[in-house]
């Protein structure tokens, strides 16, 4: 059974992709929709002293925080970030006005009426300048928006007896998701202004239906529809909810629907990014080099306003550790605010920087006691009942050793190790890593409660209703093989629509590597029971809600126990050369081998892997966006904000070992991000080792790497 | 301004701007979506079609170059024996994640197997480098591409 679940299907959403035929948001026909764009902050920082607006032809109209029906923010884990703003500007490009109307041209030229009196503050663009709180604190007293340490076992000890100390600083820069389509929302008033619907490019449904209902209050009803969404990788988590609360509010006060699609250059301006990192690594060691004790400080960029920067920097602590069992340990991490675009979510979600840290250190301490990069890992491999950072327990098999063997195999790691540290110019990297499933110790139980339902009609027609999407990751193919399995149907007869919200259950947002695990959990045990109520010719349904392993414990309070449920695991190697004389770096080869539990379609699972790898490689390599003096990106457009074409990595070869997970469909766990793990961090040992040099920040261009070899 | 062109193998008139994108024609006069608008500046390759048989960015291009052309989009394609061929090899190797690169990607593999119809695997990353995927890492668009010039050297008379 196992076996047949992992062999792939053609995806049943593949001919409506490939002949042009899926429906995106700007795809659809809304032909009585004005065109609403946002006003947004022309500079960085400062107070609002008055908004000038030139005079409004008839048929167009201007939105502020003074319509706002109910709360002036959008409700993200946090509410700092305001819908519209009011007097306080954090960042250039905050949203302050809608203004809409039939033809967008003249839309623009309004646009371009505006002005706004401003008293200016001096913005605080970096790491320094935000935790030096420069032009004052923006949040708090500090602007340090969440801060958390974790200790296992005695860290003061054992650097107390340590023989050797190695402290390296490790960085990584901002990263854009660069989903190939921009944002775009339809959002229109419904049951004679008593509801407002929103149709668009999304990752989370309920996270916006929860949104817009703060914002607009509780008199209205809130429905929310997914169009086919054309990539996200987390910038559709967040960013959807920026756009529909004022969206939401500008449609009731105009009474008419409201389309607002992003082109390229507004959507790389000022959407979320992916949290840049400075994180210090200090290892004790005794004279053999082995690891007593480690100290882990990792500080994150925030931006402008929270989001999720908690849980981002939650993400990234319970991550820095990896897949090491290293006795003493204390990690602390702070997210700073800046005066740049509110970082965001990004596949990951803090594991990217935390490993990069990690898996850096670890080639340090390989080249400080002239130890191999895999002998040196070996001795503190996480096992099955070992404990983590939080205090929990690891409760699943792990075979991260075979995943090691594996991967050196393939890529003969080894051979290649030692020739190329005589043979110049030339590097292989390895980087060891998991990824924990589903939301944060017990956030699903408590805080996300997923729901699925499988229902069938009189025909005997079978469709699955869940509020998890696919952006391409593919649960159009694996849910309905998951559904279909056990219930004997083909996949492709299951029903399984984009999710609305007036249809489908609230099943949780879809990110953190929870859809297959978590989701696809309650669609296999809903189709089970509702195998054996069958009833032929009658319609009938079956609801399953979440609840945690047996087993797993969790304290928020003191952020103890059982970080997750269960974690995916990986190892990445990754072969460059380096040009002598250009210094641009060449990836030869690269391998992802991973345990994902089991894969519910093979080549759902390696495009995943080898997509996932590009990206990491390219977050490590090419995607250099960097910051003005102003806080704003210097990298505009795809001609500047460079991502991998087809020519610029080879191959990646993508191999899984199964290892069923107890509680995953057909024994299933999360892998959807730690494929953007760990290829980063063993390009980067790759040129580490090609150089001779060490490489501690990324992105690791042709330009930097002539700085380190200056 | 009115203009005339050969649209998938009709002839259509649209009264626009002269300088108006074909891009903005086709998917807002002629309703053909499967265009998409990926940057806006000719980087992606997701607006790509055929002018008079050749790939072009319909981003980059002024209705006013089109007049008396031949254009052939996605819709045009994807129902004839070539592109029913590319659809579903891109559907069984997994070719399209989002998806919203892929009708682009389709018509660049199209233009390549005319020109070679059986294609290593450099020829195909080079042949598709115009576009932008941002989801598969191209190795299963590859892949697809490969299953499709297989296929049709197995078929008697197959012409791209």
């Amino acid at each position: 059974m196992k076996r047949d679940i992992s062999r792939s299907i053609p995806r049943p959403d593949g001919r409506a992709k490939a002949g042009g035929g899926a429906a995106y948001i700007a795809d659809i026909p809304y032909e009585t929709a004005l065109t609403a764009r946002f006003y947004r902050s022309t500079f960085s920082r400062g107070r609002v002293k008055a908004v000038h607006l030139p005079d409004l032809p008839e048929g167009y109209f201007v939105v502020d925080h003074t319509d706002v029906p109910a709360h002036n923010h959008v409700a993200l884990i946090k509410t700092d970030w305001p819908a519209f703003a009011v007097d306080e500007i954090r960042y250039k490009g905050q949203i302050m006005l809608i203004v809409a109307g039939p033809d967008p041209r003249e839309v623009d030229r309004i646009l371009g009426e505006i002005t706004v009196d401003y008293d200016p503050i001096p913005p605080a663009v970096t790491l320094d300048e935000g935790l030096a709180c420069v032009g004052g604190a923006m949040h708090g007293t500090d602007n340090i928006y969440a801060e958390f340490t974790v200790v296992k076992g005695d860290p003061e000890q054992a650097f107390a007896t340590a023989e050797r100390v190695v402290e390296g600083t490790y960085e990584t820069g901002f990263q854009e998701q660069l989903y190939m389509e921009p944002q775009g929302l339809v959002v229109w008033p419904a049951a004679e202004g008593h509801k407002v619907v929103i149709h668009g490019s999304l990752q989370c449904p309920y996270y916006v239906k929860h949104a817009v209902e703060e914002t607009i209050g509780p008199g209205y009803a809130v429905q929310v529809i997914e169009a086919t969404t054309g990539g996200a990788f987390g910038g559709k988590e967040d960013y959807p909810e920026i756009m529909a609360a004022p969206l939401a509010v500008a449609a009731l006060k105009i009474g008419k629907p409201l389309r607002m699609i992003f082109d390229r250059t507004e959507d790389m301006a000022w959407t979320s990014k992916r949290h840049p990192s400075r994180t210090t690594v200090r290892t004790a060691h005794d004279g053999s080099g082995r690891i007593l004790g480690m100290e882990f400080d990792v500080l994150l960029d925030g931006g402008a306003y929270e989001s999720y920067s908690m849980i981002v920097l939650q993400r990234a602590i319970f991550t820095s550790n990896g897949a090491y069992n290293i006795p003493n340990v204390r990690v602390h991490g702070r997210a700073v605010a800046t005066t740049t675009v509110p970082s965001g979510a990004f596949r990951g979600f803090g594991a990217p920087q935390a490993l990069f840290a990690l898996e850096m250190h670890m080639e340090r301490i390989a080249g400080e006691f002239a130890l191999p990069p895999v002998a040196l890992r070996r001795p503190y491999l996480l096992k099955t009942g070992d404990p983590t950072i939080t205090g929990g327990t690891i409760r699943e098999d792990v075979i991260i050793d075979r995943l090691i063997d594996k991967a050196t195999e393939l890529s003969d790691f080894e051979a290649k190790r030692e020739r190329y540290d005589r043979d110049p110019w030339r590097g292989i990297g390895i980087s060891v890593f998991n990824h924990g499933c589903g939301f944060t110790g017990d956030g699903e139980q408590r805080i996300i409660k997923g729901v699925a339902t499988i229902r069938k009609d009189a025909d005997d027609h079978v469709e699955i209703l869940v509020a998890s999407m696919d952006m391409g990751q593919g649960p159009q193919t694996t849910f309905r093989k998951v559904a279909g399995a056990i219930l004997g149907i083909p996949a492709e007869e299951i029903g399984y629509d984009n999710p609305d919200t007036d249809k489908v259950p609230d099943s949780g947002p879809t990110v953190a590597s929870r859809t297959i695990m978590i989701v696809g959990y309650l669609v296999q045990e809903a189709a089970k029971e509702l195998k054996a109520q069958w009833k032929p010719g009658e319609a009938q349904e079956v609801e399953k809600h979440y609840t945690m392993p047996p087993q797993m414990k969790w304290d928020q309070e003191t952020l103890t126990g059982d970080a997750y449920a269960a974690y995916g695991w990986g190892v990445n190697v990754v072969e460059v050369s380096v040009d002598p004389v250009s210094w641009e770096p060449a990836v030869l080869g690269a391998w992802g081998v991973y345990d994902v539990g089991v894969p519910i379609d093979d080549r759902v699972v390696a495009g995943q892997i080898q997509g996932g790898m590009s990206q990491a490689l390219g977050y490590g390599s090419l995607e250099k966006l960097e910051v003005d003096g102003e806080g704003v990106f210097r990298q505009r457009s795809m001609a500047d904000y460079i991502i991998a074409t087809s020519l610029d990595f080879p191959r990646t070869t993508a191999v899984t070992l199964n290892n069923p997970y107890e509680f995953g469909p057909f024994g299933a766990k999360g892998m959807g991000e730690m494929v953007h793990d760990g290829g980063h961090a063993a390009y980067c040992a790759a040129v580490r080792q090609a150089l001779g040099r060490e490489c501690s920040s990324i992105p690791l261009t042709p330009e930097r790497i002539m700085e380190i070899m200056r | 301004m009115k203009i005339t062109f050969q649209l998938n193998g009709t002839e259509k008139t649209v009264d626009v701007e002269p300088m108006s994108r074909l891009l903005d024609v086709l998917r807002e006069e002629c309703r053909l979506t499967g265009t998409k608008e990926g940057c806006g500046e000719g980087e992606c390759g997701a607006c790509s079609v055929f002018i008079n048989g050749a790939l072009a960015n319909s981003c980059l291009v002024p209705v006013q170059q089109i007049v008396g052309a031949d254009v052939t989009t996605i819709e045009g394609v994807r129902e004839t024996a070539a592109g029913t061929r590319l659809v579903e090899s891109f559907t069984e190797a997994h070719s399209a994640q989002c998806g919203f690169c892929t009708p682009g990607i389709l018509l660049a593999s199209l233009d390549l197997l005319r020109r070679n119809s059986d294609p290593d695997e450099a020829a195909i990353r080079h042949g598709i480098s115009g576009n932008i995927c941002r989801c598969t890492g191209y190795d299963m668009i590859v892949d697809g591409v490969h299953l499709a010039a297989e296929r049709a050297a197995e078929e008697d008379g197959f012409t791209w």
